[in-house]
């Protein structure tokens, strides 16, 4: 099923919570919603979940308007972030329960199916509170998927898994929705899940829809400011530079130069990602001098903090054997790597 | 090992502390509770001795502890009084308002707790006015109302004004448990296809049944007790309530204590069974909404 949003706002009272989102959402596709909290992305899935419904614009599933529409007969399915299992019934009753509510026959058969596909079989006769963290996901996502919905929403489902299990989760989940090849919408503040998961990303911020994209274009080519800084970790390192000369600029006090000619004429926001740097001896032409702040080993990468000037440390993702805290290095880049911004507009400079 | 043979500061201070709490408890505490349980709970097993010495020893002073107990208050009680028949009445008022009050008070308590309309507020505060009423500030026009209605000397007039009265104090207890579960139930319960009122029958009232047993219990326990409304609506023999049997007891000469004594009991048994079996639940009853959890 294709979902469309098409100018949706929702205001409470006085606070805007989603602005003007569109969103095309093809049918079969995982589209990931990223955003920090209060960014607007769960009104938004609660939107299109029908539990709250739009100050403006419509909804459209397929080419059905869904506005008016209660939420048990859109047909969709939503996992929650605390998973809301019933606490008062077993886990069969659990999964059996929206086959019950719609009064349809052979219950008994799929829950049974559903609940050997997702390795819940032995736990049937369970309660929720005798589960464990990634039992009582599983069971909701049984509960989600026993009734074959079109649309399959997802909170933030594994937030409350710890680090180990999430990593297995997300490679169930994604199968998962594969084998089914049903539309999904998944709302996360994580972005790792994020590139992992999502055919696109739809990254949102105060209400607003910053970029949608694959994972490949969202971190190759980030539209704005707010998206460079969003995705990656360390974050990407920018600074605000004014050109002066041919193939040098200045940033605060402290004049820089840059391998190639300059591309921008005018006042401009210059970003790198941490990867994009390498460390090289002191002195080495057309290389920025830094001093190092900090280490942070983490076994497979180590991310150096460099302090490129009074006020700007950078982030270097590189590993130099024999550089220790306090040493001047020299940082190389190329000038295709750099992301360039309008400090006015926020938005991308494209060559 | 060396750990046990040299406890450091810290754990000895600890011992200390628990030194100073033991005495404490032993030299304040339980004297003072000893204390509080005695003096609450002296006149109640005056009114048990009283109900079981003969009628010769029970005006003596002071109280003695008779050498023969004898059960014929009891008898005088139940088979040769109207007695029992107040206890059914006082039993069914009882139960009707319970079963009129809690599905009332549920209904608004869900309303309230999930949804966000005008005049909400306007609406609580009414009726936490309606929850400190007096009781006598509202006898005589009540009276005149049920006198027009015909309705004196009907158990419905008692029923009628117990749910109203009880109303206020199981819609609080009862939004203070439902506003304990998790907004993301009815969410869910929603997207399986429930309608709200499916919602509260399914997911809500399941879930709040502890607090919905305690609530009904403290309503019938109040309306057991209540003597004001049925001494003035409920005169006749036929529905008199117990509450008011027991003070309206008939001697021939001179006043039955033995028999009134031995009706207290009485009265007071039902509400000894229900403590022990729900005490668990009265006291989230009573302590819903105390601590934050």
């Amino acid at each position: 099923m294709r979902i469309r949003l098409e100018d949706i706002t929702k205001r409470y009272r006085n606070t805007i919570a989603v602005s003007n989102l569109n969103l095309d959402i093809r049918s079969g596709e995982f589209l990931v919603v990223l955003g920090s909290s209060g960014s607007g992305k769960s009104t938004a899935l609660n939107m299109i979940a029908g539990l709250e419904t739009p100050t403006s614009g419509c909804i459209l599933f397929d080419e059905l308007m869904v506005n008016q529409i209660p939420p048990g007969k859109r047909d969709v399915a939503l996992v929650f972030q605390n998973y809301a299992l019933y606490p008062h019934m077993k886990v069969c009753d659990n999964i059996s329960f929206p086959l019950r509510i719609r009064k349809e026959k052979d219950i008994h058969p799929k829950v049974v199916k559903t609940a050997e596909m997702l390795g819940l079989h032995d736990l049937l006769q369970k309660y929720p509170k005798e589960l464990s963290g990634g039992e009582r996901q599983r069971v909701a996502l049984a509960r989600a998927l026993v009734r074959n919905p079109q649309v399959f929403l997802m909170d933030e489902p594994l937030s409350n898994l710890d680090a180990r299990l999430r990593l297995s989760a997300r490679g169930e989940l994604k199968k998962l929705q594969r084998d089914r090849n049903i539309t999904t919408v998944y709302v996360t503040h994580d972005q790792t899940e994020a590139l992992t998961l999502g055919d696109r990303i739809a990254i949102m911020d105060k209400g607003c829809l910053q970029q949608i994209g694959t994972p490949n274009e969202i971190y190759q080519k980030p539209q704005n400011i707010f998206v460079a800084n969003f995705i990656g970790t360390p974050p990407m390192n920018m600074i605000n530079i004014e050109p002066c000369g041919d193939c040098s600029f200045v940033s605060g006090e402290t004049t820089f130069e840059f391998p190639t000619p300059l591309p921008v004429k005018t006042n401009c926001v210059f970003g790198i990602r941490p990867e994009k740097l390498t460390i090289v001896p002191a002195n080495t032409p057309s290389a920025i001098e830094g001093l190092i702040e900090y280490i942070e080993y983490s076994g497979h990468e180590t991310i150096n903090h460099v302090k490129i000037a009074p006020n700007t440390t950078w982030y270097v993702k590189d590993t130099v054997e024999r550089i220790k805290v306090g040493d001047l290095i020299g940082l190389k880049f190329s000038s295709d790597d750099i992301h360039w911004f309008d400090p006015i507009t926020q938005a991308r400079i494209e060559f | 090992m060396e750990n046990q043979k040299n406890p450091d500061a810290a754990h000895l201070k600890k011992i200390v502390f628990n030194m100073k709490e033991n005495i404490f408890k032993k030299l304040v505490f339980y004297p003072c509770a000893i204390f509080v349980i005695l003096w609450s709970t002296c006149p109640f097993f005056w009114i048990l001795l009283t109900s079981l010495k003969p009628a010769s020893e029970i005006m003596q002073l002071p109280p003695i502890i008779p050498d023969t107990y004898i059960i014929d208050a009891y008898k005088n009680v139940l088979l040769r009084s109207n007695f029992p028949r107040y206890l059914l009445n006082s039993f069914m008022v009882s139960l009707s308002t319970v079963l009129i009050t809690i599905p009332f008070s549920l209904l608004a308590a869900y309303g309230i707790s999930r949804f966000s309309f005008r005049g909400k507020t306007f609406i609580l505060f009414m009726i936490i006015i309606l929850f400190t009423l007096p009781s006598i500030s509202l006898v005589a026009a009540l009276y005149k109302l049920f006198y027009t209605l015909g309705w004196i000397n009907l158990p419905i007039s008692l029923v009628c004004t117990y749910s109203a009265h009880n109303f206020p104090l199981a819609f609080f207890l009862l939004v203070k448990y439902i506003d304990k579960i998790p907004i993301e139930m009815d969410s869910a319960a929603i997207i399986d296809g429930c309608t709200r009122l499916q919602t509260l029958r399914y997911i809500i009232t399941p879930l709040s049944l502890p607090g919905i047993i305690s609530t009904s219990i403290l309503i019938f326990i109040f309306c057991w007790n209540e003597f004001l409304f049925a001494l003035t609506f409920t005169l006749d023999e036929s529905t008199r309530m117990s509450s008011v049997g027991i003070a309206l007891f008939e001697g021939t000469y001179e006043i039955p204590w033995g028999d009134i004594a031995a009706a207290s009991v009485i009265v007071t048994l039902p509400l000894l069974v229900f403590l022990v079996f729900f005490q668990k639940y009265i006291v989230q009853g009573l302590t819903t909404g105390a601590v934050k959890e």
